[in-house]
């Protein structure tokens, strides 16, 4: 059980507070909504980018790093589609330094050409690194862009293309970050080994006086619903076939979102699940397979996908696949599968509590979900999900019209 | 807009490692304890001198690794795998070229009931042919892909000129050497070292009253062995300039090194400090003039590898192909930047109170506090040095800090590798 304090400043940032004695750190959470999803489409990359920017100076602390590492601290970030989150773990009678630095820059940011141009570099090097250089590594750009044709869900955080991201321009940065980066449209959440009512007068007097400001946001179509199955098969320099399926599935919010998490535990989260026994451990049709969701805020996507041994046959390889899904909707799942789900729930919960850090994040997450509690009651809400529910849904979106079918075949020697 | 001053910065006192029980199991297997915690989960560390400096034949450490967990003679994979899986537990055989290590997490109350599944894997395993023949498959498979990676190969090529095909550091996994091994060179190898001569175990979390003598009810008869020494192989130091030419690649890697002292010689730390100074934090010199300043770089760091029996230094990065001698031409420069000048006030405090800041860390909570506890008991042989190293940092003085650069980060004496 997280005990927390919840509370708004008349500015609109809202903050959660809590006490953690058994470490000697402290952990600020500063989460932005924004993400890829806010981006327009002719200028994708830009949440991704901004971030890298934001340890690049504001008005009282023009070197962000210098000053949380002089308090003994370290911090990162990352971006999603939904989101922009800022986080930073410091000694906890440091905790101001990392208030003052969150604060600054979510006012004060300073924006210049120079620092620009040489993110702008770094953020292409990544993506040399993650997609280009990586084989399998342009997948997701490929099948968010066949499973959505209008939602703004088509393009990868990092970006659509590297011309995109050299096109971006510093006004560009500067009118978003003006944009979204207000205390109206940000989370912060706090834990560790602090004084409640000391550490409000700290959020107080640092985070009091940051003008809110309108947030506006790109018209972000509601994606169609599927009719029927999109196909794409391609060659690419990978080592093994690959099939990836991907359907489409309800918000974060719907009890069908639940129910398909666990299902895809159930069909490949350990070595003991469906697919995985069956499918690679069994009958060795595929030397790797994963079933997992997005988990994104809006609607996203279930996805199977597998590599395949070689010299399995990929028509025979994607037909096992199907019998198995199809064995979901025909049967429902066995208690003992659930009850399994149900303890890895628990199991991950403790472990998960035993990280000042993981508890300041999901705090900030679940209240940007607008549901702060489930930080304690998401165990209890996935324990009422029943073997029916799991095949009802199964049968409803586990289907071949509402699926994008991404094969890619390994280019002959 | 308001000016509004950084707030002081408070230091960091008292750092201490917490105090661990240290006892023995039936077999005289050393355990130590960290027994602390609000949450009752827990980490059981077992960990076998099985590594390979003890290797018979090259490879056969990582392969009797990995089919640890493919069937014993009561439990077949997924027997094993399930009753991990019930309880949202989890086991993992893990190689770290030194030891094998067995490793637990799981609930504390769930313990009871997984600990004869690890007994069982421990002294009955199969090491079947069928799997051993799915292995090598997938193996060829992995490798095949990973020569195709610049940061691979330039990892395989650097260690190897480092200590020598022959040594066991410096040779690479090959098709070969794989094709060599038999379910029997496993079954002898498990017989030498995973027994309780060759063994220690580590817990940590919040435990219950009886968990140590769970695990003594389990482990305490898992067999004697013979101890095991590591082979006897001459290093062959012979710096190199290397470069592999490859085609139609973005980006190149690069590793810059040598071989350096261990963690027990007494410059140790001053050249720990050193490093993190160099290329061991975000705010490094290597991150800030190669990344932050030039954009050459997505990521580049500095590292010390200590091995049990040997370490090493080195510079890793990926670069835009294009800049490769650029990047070196810099890492060039910082590194005789260090040995030339001094060290700003400025920059000193900032290093130390990370370093500090990160020592806090390193005891944050059961699991941190073994991790460090066994790294020093495994590579300086007493957890004292924890505190040696504290009071380097809290002494280290900008004349130090250049002096080890000179002792210790001369680029002529490195080897340098590049791919792409």
């Amino acid at each position: 059980m997280i005990n927390y304090e919840r509370y708004q400043l008349k500015n609109g940032l809202t903050i959660l507070i809590h006490n953690d004695t058994a470490t000697p750190m402290a952990a600020v959470n500063v989460l932005y909504k924004v993400g890829s999803r806010d981006e327009n489409p002719q200028k994708t990359g830009l949440a991704h980018l901004l971030e890298h920017l934001m340890f690049s100076g504001s008005l009282n602390a023009p070197n962000f790093d210098h000053i949380i590492q002089s308090a003994g601290g370290e911090n990162n970030a990352f971006t999603n589609n939904d989101i922009t989150n800022y986080y930073d773990i410091v000694p906890a009678n440091n905790l101001e330094t990392a208030l003052f630095l969150e604060a600054d820059r979510m006012n004060n940011l300073i924006l210049k050409e120079d620092k620009f141009e040489v993110q702008k570099k770094v953020v292409i090097e990544e993506f040399k690194e993650t997609c280009l250089e990586k084989p399998y590594g342009m997948i997701w750009h490929n099948l968010s862009q066949m499973a959505f044709k209008q939602n703004h869900y088509q393009w990868p955080t990092i970006g659509f293309n590297i011309k995109q991201i050299e096109d971006i321009t510093l006004q560009d940065v500067k009118d978003f970050y003006k944009n979204f980066y207000s205390p109206n449209n940000a989370i912060l959440s706090i834990a560790g080994n602090l004084d409640i009512e000391k550490t409000k007068a700290l959020v107080q007097q640092y985070f009091d006086n940051i003008p809110s400001s309108p947030v506006q946001r790109t018209n972000n179509p509601i994606e169609p619903a599927q009719n029927r199955m999109r196909s794409r098969t391609q060659t690419g320099k990978v080592p093994l076939h690959s099939i990836h399926l991907a359907f489409h599935m309800p918000d974060r919010l719907s009890k069908e979102y639940m129910a398909l998490d666990l299902l895809s535990d159930i069909l490949a989260s350990g070595d003991s699940a469906r697919m995985v026994k069956s499918l690679s451990k069994e009958s060795e049709i595929f030397s790797y397979i994963d079933v997992y969701i997005t988990g994104t805020q809006g609607p996203g996507l279930f996805l199977v996908e597998g590599k395949l041994e070689e010299g399995t046959d990929l028509v025979a390889a994607e037909k096992a696949i199907w019998e198995v899904l199809e064995t979901i909707k025909k049967e429902e799942v066995t208690t003992k599968e659930l009850i399994i789900c149900q303890n890895k729930f628990e199991s991950a919960l403790v472990f998960s509590e035993m990280s000042v850090l993981n508890k300041t994040i999901n705090l900030g997450y679940f209240e940007s979900i607008g549901k702060p509690e489930m930080i304690n009651n998401e165990a209890e809400l996935y324990k009422s999900i029943t073997p029916a529910d799991i095949k009802k849904v199964a049968r409803k979106l586990i289907t071949k019209k509402n699926c994008s079918r991404l094969i890619i075949k390994k280019k002959n020697k | 807009m308001s000016k509004i001053p950084v707030p002081k910065i408070h230091p960091i006192q008292d750092i201490s490692l917490p105090t661990f029980g240290h006892q023995k199991l039936s077999n005289d297997i050393p355990v130590y304890v960290v027994n602390k915690g609000l949450q009752k989960a827990l980490k059981v560390e077992i960990v076998f001198d099985a590594g390979r400096p003890f290797e018979d034949m090259p490879l056969v450490s990582r392969v009797m690794t990995s089919l640890f967990k493919k069937g014993t003679k009561q439990f077949n994979e997924y027997e094993i795998a399930e009753k991990f899986d019930y309880y949202g537990a989890s086991l993992k055989s893990i190689l770290n070229l030194d030891q094998v290590k067995m490793t637990i997490y799981s609930l504390t109350k769930d313990l009871e009931d997984l600990l004869p599944v690890v007994k069982s894997v421990l002294t009955e395993p199969l090491f079947e042919e069928k799997h051993l023949a799915r292995y090598k498959r997938n193996f060829l498979i992995d490798l095949e892909i990973n020569l195709q990676k610049n940061d691979v190969v330039a990892y395989r090529t650097f260690t190897e000129k480092l200590f020598g095909a022959e040594h066991y550091y410096g040779y690479n996994s090959s098709k070969e050497l794989l094709e060599a091994i038999s379910t029997e060179d496993i079954h002898h190898h498990f017989n030498r070292c995973i027994n309780a001569s060759n063994a220690q175990i580590f817990i940590s979390g919040g435990l219950n009253d009886d968990t140590i003598e769970l695990v003594n009810k389990h482990l305490g008869d898992l067999p004697l062995g013979e101890k095991q020494q590591p082979q006897q192989v001459a290093v062959v130091d012979n710096p190199v300039k290397i470069s592999i030419q490859r085609k139609n690649n973005l980006q190149a890697s690069l590793r810059i090194g040598q071989r350096t002292i261990s963690r027990r010689h007494e410059d140790f730390t001053d050249f720990w400090i050193l490093n993190t100074l160099l290329g061991g934090y975000f705010g490094s010199r290597l991150m800030t003039e190669v990344r932050e300043k030039n954009g050459l770089t997505y990521n580049i760091y500095s590292s010390i590898d200590n091995l049990i029996y040997d370490s090493y230094f080195y510079i890793s990065a990926d670069v835009n192909a294009a800049d490769l001698t650029a990047t070196i031409q810099c890492i060039e420069n910082e590194l005789m930047k260090l040995r030339t000048e001094l060290i700003s006030e400025e920059e000193l405090v900032v290093l130390k109170n990370y370093i500090l800041g990160n020592f806090l860390t390193m005891i944050d909570g059961p699991f941190s506090i073994m991790a460090t506890v066994k790294s020093f008991l495994i590579h300086n042989g007493n957890v004292e040095s924890f505190d040696d190293l504290i009071q380097s940092v809290q002494s280290i003085t900008p004349e130090r800090i250049r002096a080890n650069a000179n002792k210790y980060l001369d680029f002529n004496d490195m080897y340098c590798v590049t791919v792409g």
